[in-house]
């Protein structure tokens, strides 16, 4: 149960207990400004009854003819708060603005390693599209799967048939 | 044609010297552009390349001689002006922009890009009025839909930040009117010009025009888009709340729960609705209640607490496992508590029966917990415990984890673990370390960046062990607390929870590199430096580890530094991008980005330690001096941005955190401010004059009269806070508590006199180098009194050693660490009096001082002065040996 809506930038000083989450990016506070300068209907809050954050999803998008598509750039919920089914309205929201904006699909990347992710990711109907060699860099070098989910009007779901090779960062469009 | 094949021709001379700054590679950049300039020594985008290269090789006054020169002749060549606005950019001289552009226009009043980079450039300086009519220009100039709504968000914002009375007088109206005209002249295009329509008619409290904005054709369309679906049928309702009309915020919302039982503010807008409409029934007699069974069709208006009661069970039945319809049958009870409370107890043990096994039961049920009266708490807690029976048995699944650590803090949150006797926290604590252990087998299973659902025991077990180590000094408890959670990091190394406990002991004990090093795994960067960092910030100046200190200290100048630019670019951004209803949200954060007290806090602390802990000589010392940067502070808009509730809390009211508590802390850390700051601005004139002043009076007379309005300022600001802050710390409440802010280090500053001995200092000075110019009588030993007998207690204060009761080590550390800057204070004051008494002009190495003939009769006084300085030191390097080799 929760209070679904955009995320503003006073939650930046109220996301502590989701982004000390050592898997979510904390990232730059530029990088957010973007988000929310561009596509702010893509930077959603969760929060509960007693007024906490629980989770936020940040997305924008992107790309031309059958490439135009939504892309989550983060998901997150806090530990009080996962298997609620939360990440999944998270989610939902994305897709149904995606969708509602005409996109072919969503996709998103993440580490390889982060099965609990790729399994919750799988479980919402996205299907891992291809591999990306060395996509996170830093501390913990790692190879991303870009996993993808057609929307309506990919009627014959060309997004999501998966590529057999892997691909490099500098071949990515997106 | 000519003209074009020179344009080709100047286009490919500048080539390199783009590659070259492009390529970082300055020096060759300048050198290209000197040859160009050879042959075409007037062309302007080639000297204001010259000037960007000259700025990027840290030749800023040459760089800036150029570009202004440039800037005289009103340039309107397109690269010149890219050009030098890059370089005042660098050079951070927006207004200089501004004055570029305002040329430009005047030369050529029609470029539309032009004025567009005059508007950008007043959104840079923040010039509302001048954003307002540089983008009514670029309307008129091309009647685009943004350029007018440029304008009408710039007179917004004007309403927002200026004064409110004017807003609603003038520019609100104003901006009203103005978007009335596109209305009514049908030219309203994006979905954001409805928005600002709808945020200026909110602005004004005007919730019948909003509505009817939101019901009209406008609205409409809103709703169907893409982006704004969601927020025009919450705005709906919240609008029909403003308005009073409660059976439609009934309706609305009901309309929505039937789809979307979990959203908590629909539920809660529901719920008051329904209490509202009760209500009005009751006083006039009430509507005819409807007959069997409870409906569940669209657009029903439910007018009783009843039938929203049966709304929720029907919702709950309908979409079994969703918390929100349990959730709202509380929310109902407790708004209608009179005479309910058994219900609420019933409903909340039924609601820890469904959702216990979750941890967020804990934060959903703790509002209602709050109200069970404290006479049947006891009672409560019996039932509940008979109800899941705490048995030896070992939980045998995560939810039974959960459940178990839920009822545990109910508990504790309902006042049992309050006044325990050291033998029932003993046994507590080892009942839930056994259960920790037991329910390893459950969790090793989980990935290392997950949490561990068992770590909630150790939580727990350290919140009791906290309480018994500050009561009993016993550092047993300590030492289990620290090895437990220790232990707990092992199996769950992400687990901030027990790291901000962790940190919290070890602090409390004095172990500031331990903090740093428990802390790492947090990395707290980015906005955790603006909310968070104070965590470890307070142990590790308290402990003195001011390396560490120091290199935070820089990240967070860079940050503070950097964010309120960064977000005025983002600003510009949303303007291009046409989100201007983001505008107002991102001007707010820029403000308190900038207003944050750890602004003034952490600059003045990082010169501190630079003077007193990282500087090598005197020379480094007076020109850290120079260099500071100390730009008056607007102190009654300060802002406290510290996250208090990140820190796992199951306290009971009487331990908890309250925002008083918070508030005067707050106060306190802002007076601490204060007196570091006239401490340090003090310290930074004593610098300069000792560096810079002829003996004797002479020098500079401007100089030195803004040297003695400083130091007067800074000692009106001493005595000032140094009395508000007693009076503070006589008001502060202090909550032994690890959730809670540290106590303020007003309280070292103030016990050990250190703020009366800089008082001194600082009216010493005055006085000699009011006597120098004989603007006032004489200064005489006696002047030197009350400064030696500051000296002589702070000598004696260094008397007392170490403490086998740990809970006081970080305090005493503290007071040390104040001892050993205020020597350092005293040290640089007395160099600054020391250069006014003198005769020869300068310090020369080895050559004794010899006082001059006015100040000859203070040399008995001076002399005291710096022996009982040496003794100060002395005995603190004593002391200090003494300490560490106990550690």
């Amino acid at each position: 149960m929760t209070t679904l809506r955009p995320f503003t930038c006073d939650d930046l000083f109220r996301f502590n207990g989701i982004n000390l989450d050592p898997l979510t990016e904390n990232f730059g506070l530029g990088f957010y400004l973007q988000y929310l300068a561009r596509w702010p209907e893509y930077f959603m809050v969760a929060e509960s009854p007693s007024g906490d954050l629980m989770g936020y999803v940040m997305g924008k998008c992107e790309g031309v003819g059958e490439n135009w598509h939504g892309h989550v750039t983060a998901v997150s919920v806090g530990p009080d708060y996962r298997r609620l089914g939360l990440a999944k309205r998270l989610m939902d929201g994305l897709e149904v603005t995606s969708d509602k904006k005409r996109c072919f699909f969503v996709d998103l990347f993440v580490r390889v390693s982060n099965k609990l992710a790729i399994s919750i990711y799988e479980k919402l109907g996205y299907i891992i599209y291809r591999t990306v060699l060395d996509y996170y860099s830093g501390e913990k070098e790692e190879d991303a799967y870009d996993m993808r989910k057609a929307l309506s009007r990919d009627r014959l779901f060309k997004s999501v048939v998966p590529l057999t090779e892997p691909v490099r960062i500098d071949e990515l469009e997106f | 044609m000519a003209r074009s094949q020179n344009d080709t021709i100047s286009e490919r001379r500048l080539r390199p010297i783009y590659d070259w700054l492009d390529n970082g590679n300055n020096k060759k950049a300048l050198q290209e552009a000197e040859k160009v300039l050879k042959k075409q020594p007037n062309f302007q985008c080639c000297r204001a390349l010259k000037g960007l290269a000259l700025l990027r090789l840290g030749k800023e006054d040459e760089a800036l001689k150029i570009l202004d020169g440039i800037l005289t002749e009103c340039p309107v060549d397109e690269g010149a002006l890219n050009a030098m606005t890059l370089s005042y950019r660098e050079l951070k001289m927006p207004e200089k922009i501004c004055t570029l552009y305002e040329n430009a226009t005047k030369h050529e009043p029609e470029n539309e890009e032009f004025l567009s980079h005059l508007f950008m450039s007043y959104v840079r300086l923040g010039n509302l009025k001048k954003q307002q009519t540089t983008a009514m220009s670029l309307y008129k100039v091309k009647m685009k839909n943004p350029y007018y709504f440029w304008s009408v968000m710039s007179i917004v914002l004007q309403a927002v930040e200026g004064d409110e009375k004017l807003g609603q007088a003038v520019t609100l109206p104003l901006a009203q009117k103005m978007v009335e005209k596109m209305e009514k002249e049908g030219k309203m295009e994006q979905e954001q010009e409805t928005i600002i329509y709808l945020l200026i008619l909110e602005l004004r409290n005007n919730w019948k025009g909003a509505l009817d904005l939101l019901n009209g054709p406008l609205g409409k369309k809103l709703e169907n888009s893409a982006s704004y679906h969601l927020i025009c049928l919450n705005k709906r309702i919240e609008l029909e709340g403003k308005l009073e009309n409660w059976s439609e915020v009934a309706r609305l919302s009901r309309n929505m729960l039937l789809q979307q039982p979990d959203s908590w503010d629909i539920i809660n807008n529901y719920i008051q609705a329904v209490i509202k409409l009760q209500e009005a029934d009751s006083t006039n007699g009430g509507e005819a209640k409807e007959e069997g069974p409870y409906s569940m069709k669209l657009n029903k208006v439910d007018r009783s607490v009843e039938e929203a009661e049966s709304l929720m069970t029907c919702l709950s039945a309908g979409f079994p496992g969703l918390r929100g319809p349990f959730l709202a049958k509380l929310e109902i009870c407790y708004r209608t508590l009179e005479g309910r409370s058994s219900l609420l107890q019933d409903l909340i043990m039924e609601y820890i029966d469904l959702f216990g096994g979750k941890p967020v039961c804990f934060s959903d049920i703790k509002k209602y917990l709050k109200v069970i009266p404290v006479e049947e708490r006891n009672n409560f807690i019996l039932r509940l415990r008979s109800r899941y029976p705490d048995t030896t048995s070992v939980p045998s699944n995560t939810a039974q984890i959960y459940r178990e650590i839920c009822l545990s803090g109910i508990e504790r949150f309902l006042g049992q673990h309050l006044n325990l006797s050291t033998e029932r926290v003993d046994s507590m604590v080892s009942g839930l370390c056994d259960r920790y252990v037991a329910s390893q087998p459950l969790v090793q299973h989980i990935v290392t960046t997950e949490l561990r659902p068992s770590d909630g025991y150790l939580i727990l077990a350290g919140q009791l062990l906290w309480e018994r180590w500050i009561a009993t000094k016993e550092k047993r408890f300590f030492l289990q607390a620290c090895s437990m959670l220790q232990i707990g990091l092992i199996g769950s190394p992400s687990n901030w929870q027990l790291m901000l406990l962790l940190v919290r002991f070890l602090g409390r004990a004095g172990a500031g590199q331990l903090c740093d090093s428990v802390c790492g795994p947090l990395d707290i960067k980015n906005m955790m430096l603006d909310t968070l960092s104070w965590v470890l910030t307070r142990p590790l100046a308290a402990t003195g580890y001011v390396d560490k200190l120091h290199r935070i200290y820089c990240q967070m100048t860079r940050f503070y530094l950097h964010s309120p630019k960064e977000t005025t670019e983002h600003i510009i951004q949303a303007y291009k991008h046409g989100n201007l209803s983001q505008i107002c949200d991102m001007s707010k954060l820029k403000r308190r980005l900038q207003t944050t007290y750890l602004v003034p806090n952490v600059y003045t602390e990082k010169i501190l330690i630079d003077l007193n802990f990282l500087a090598k000589s005197l020379d480094e010392m007076i020109e850290d001096a120079e260099f500071a940067n100390l730009k008056p502070i607007d102190w009654k808009s300060l802002a406290d941005n510290r996250d208090f509730r990140t820190i796992q809390s199951f306290e009971p009211e009487e331990t908890s955190v309250p925002d008083e508590m918070i508030a005067t802390n707050f106060q306190l850390e802002q007076a601490f401010v204060r007196v570091r700051r006239a401490t340090l601005s003090a310290l930074v004139t004593c610098l300069k004059l000792g560096g810079h002043t002829e003996p004797s009076g002479g020098g500079d007379k401007g100089a030195r009269e803004q040297a003695l309005k400083d130091l007067k300022e800074s000692e009106e600001a001493l005595s000032t806070w140094l009395d508000k802050s007693k009076s503070l710390l006589g008001e502060e409440k202090v909550l032994d508590m690890p959730q809670a802010p540290y106590r303020s280090e007003m309280n070292s500053l103030v016990d050990g006199e250190h703020l009366a001995g800089v008082l001194h200092c600082v009216k010493l000075v005055q006085t000699i180098m009011l006597t120098a110019t004989q603007e006032k009588p004489g200064v005489s030993g006696a002047d030197f009194e009350p400064l030696l007998k500051v000296l002589d207690n702070l000598k004696a204060a260094t008397a007392t050693t170490t403490s086998p009761d740990w809970t006081v080590v970080c305090d005493l550390l503290e007071s040390n660490k104040h001892a050993v800057e205020s020597f350092s204070f005293f040290t640089i004051f007395t160099f600054s009096i020391l250069s006014l008494l003198r005769t020869g002009k300068g310090m020369k190495k080895g050559k004794k001082a010899v006082l001059g003939a006015k100040f000859s009769h203070l040399e008995p006084a001076y002399k005291d002065l710096t022996a009982n300085i040496q003794d100060l030191g002395a005995a603190l390097h004593q002391q200090l040996q003494a300490i560490y080799k106990t550690l």
